[in-house]
């Protein structure tokens, strides 16, 4: 398949070097801004076609080849770049454009977008702090893209909590395992978690919401 | 004031209040609705619940000059006329309508899913109050109405993207045990653009006729005109006439 990988800094070098992972041949084409850049892209990567472009020039460009594009990484070091890129792709119908992200902080405002498939690097730091320090009441390991749902980490503080996480599971019938105090892991039976337990559960985040809502409420 | 003055006069009260009520009603009925929809999108739940209001105001209107009037029969009549005339007149509108609450509440697919329905096949543009906006395989734009949603059955390709799409090649005049070597070198030359390897599914000999059915797995929908271009033309190169199908 055809990609397109605009920048060509280090969030470019992930994208690229999935993208070889995926498709070993395919055809992969990196839109940087900069001669220099352009020479060391060709360096690392000598499957991919490097092109060198203006920033003004890279909507003609995917305008020209929107027919044979069919993903398209908008990955430069800029975030209003990104924004720009992704949007124009989108208007373009190119099949799937994702964006990357530079500042966590401007995820809203590709959300706000309709920018579909966003990539925030950052937002493992705050699930990976709080699964070291292992101090949490819900924690989102992984959201998938495609859709509205993920994998979670629930510590089970107490027994109140442990009813209402038990009560989910059997209501719902999520994929889950949990783990002890010391890290061992338990059989997937609601019956096995104990307090204290960590319980990981795949299902769509309205569900998870939902349980967090019961949980913050109180009572039985 | 005479008792007519006085009946009158409280009838008019009634009207006005009904009038009050309506408006009253339809504003906190939008703000429960919008809030309760929005999970469908901000903008359906917001013209959803205007509808409704409209038709909560239109209803006090009724009953206020049903308070006023001596004859509640005929207006009531009227009203049903008015009613029936504008639900057949715009009926296509409705069913569209009827078409949207049922694509964003059932949600067989979102915008960016390839879908197939009846005859046509494409790529969701956008789903709007009236029609459903895709693209084409050949990059036409097609618009197609919202109560042929309701009508004809949806298969939703986007699970399998990317598209598997059959070609049939018939040559004429090549010999058998050369055909998968050609077909083979050919396909190579537009392997690049694929998603993966395609497959040759199936070779048949009739007479002087070799017909091939092959398997391409591609993404975007509108390069299969750019894929049986290059593919002629790569057969061509190599001194072999074909017919795509």
């Amino acid at each position: 398949m055809r990609s397109i990988v605009i920048g060509g800094g280090h969030l470019a070098y992930f994208a690229v070097t999935t993208l070889r992972e995926i498709d070993s041949k395919g055809r992969i084409v990196i839109i940087e801004f900069t001669s220099e850049k352009i020479e060391m892209l060709k360096k690392t990567f000598p499957y991919a076609e490097a092109i060198q472009q203006s920033v003004d020039k890279v909507e003609e460009y995917i305008v020209k080849n929107r027919s044979l594009i069919d993903i398209l990484i908008s990955a430069t070091d800029s975030d209003a770049l990104n924004l720009r890129y992704a949007k124009h792709s989108v208007r373009n119908e190119i099949p799937i454009v994702i964006a990357v992200l530079n500042n966590p902080l401007n995820e809203p405002i590709f959300r706000r977008e309709n920018i579909k498939y966003l990539i925030n690097p950052y937002k493992t730091i705050t699930s990976k702090v709080k699964e070291i320090v292992n101090k949490f009441l819900a924690n989102t390991i992984y959201e998938f893209s495609r859709i509205n749902g993920g994998i979670y980490a629930l510590k089970i503080e107490d027994a109140r909590i442990l009813r209402k996480v038990r009560n989910f599971i059997l209501k719902n019938d999520p994929p889950f395992f949990s783990t002890s105090v010391d890290s061992r892991v338990r059989t997937s039976s609601a019956e096995n978690i104990e307090v204290g337990d960590v319980v990981y559960v795949a299902c769509l985040d309205k569900d998870i919401k939902d349980l967090l809502e019961k949980i913050k409420e109180g009572g039985k | 004031m005479t008792p007519e003055e006085y009946s009158l006069m409280i009838r008019i009260i009634l009207a006005v209040l009904s009038i009050i009520l309506s408006i009253f009603l339809g504003s906190g009925l939008r703000k429960i609705i919008t809030k309760n929809l929005s999970k469908f999108g901000q903008a359906f739940a917001s013209k959803f619940a205007e509808v409704l209001r409209y038709f909560l105001i239109i209803l006090g209107a009724v009953i206020a000059f049903s308070i006023l009037s001596l004859d509640i029969v005929v207006l009531t009549g009227v009203s049903i006329g008015i009613f029936i005339f504008v639900l057949i007149s715009m009926r296509d509108i409705f069913s569209n309508y009827a078409g949207e609450i049922y694509l964003r509440v059932r949600r067989p697919f979102g915008e960016g899913d390839f879908i197939k329905i009846g005859k046509i096949s494409g790529r969701i543009l956008s789903i709007n109050s009236q029609d459903v906006e895709i693209v084409s395989l050949e990059g036409e734009k097609i618009i197609i109405p919202n109560q042929f949603f309701l009508k004809h059955p949806v298969i939703n390709k986007s699970s399998t993207i990317p598209t598997s799409i059959e070609l049939k090649i018939v040559f004429k005049g090549l010999e058998l045990d050369k055909t998968e070597e050609t077909i083979m070198e050919a396909l190579n030359e537009i392997r690049p653009e694929l998603f993966e390897d395609p497959r040759i599914i199936s070779i048949n000999q009739t007479d002087d006729r070799i017909e091939v059915d092959l398997l391409l797995h591609i993404v975007n929908q509108r390069k299969m005109k750019w894929v049986v271009n290059k593919l002629s033309s790569e057969f061509h190169k190599r001194g072999v006439e074909i017919e795509i199908e």
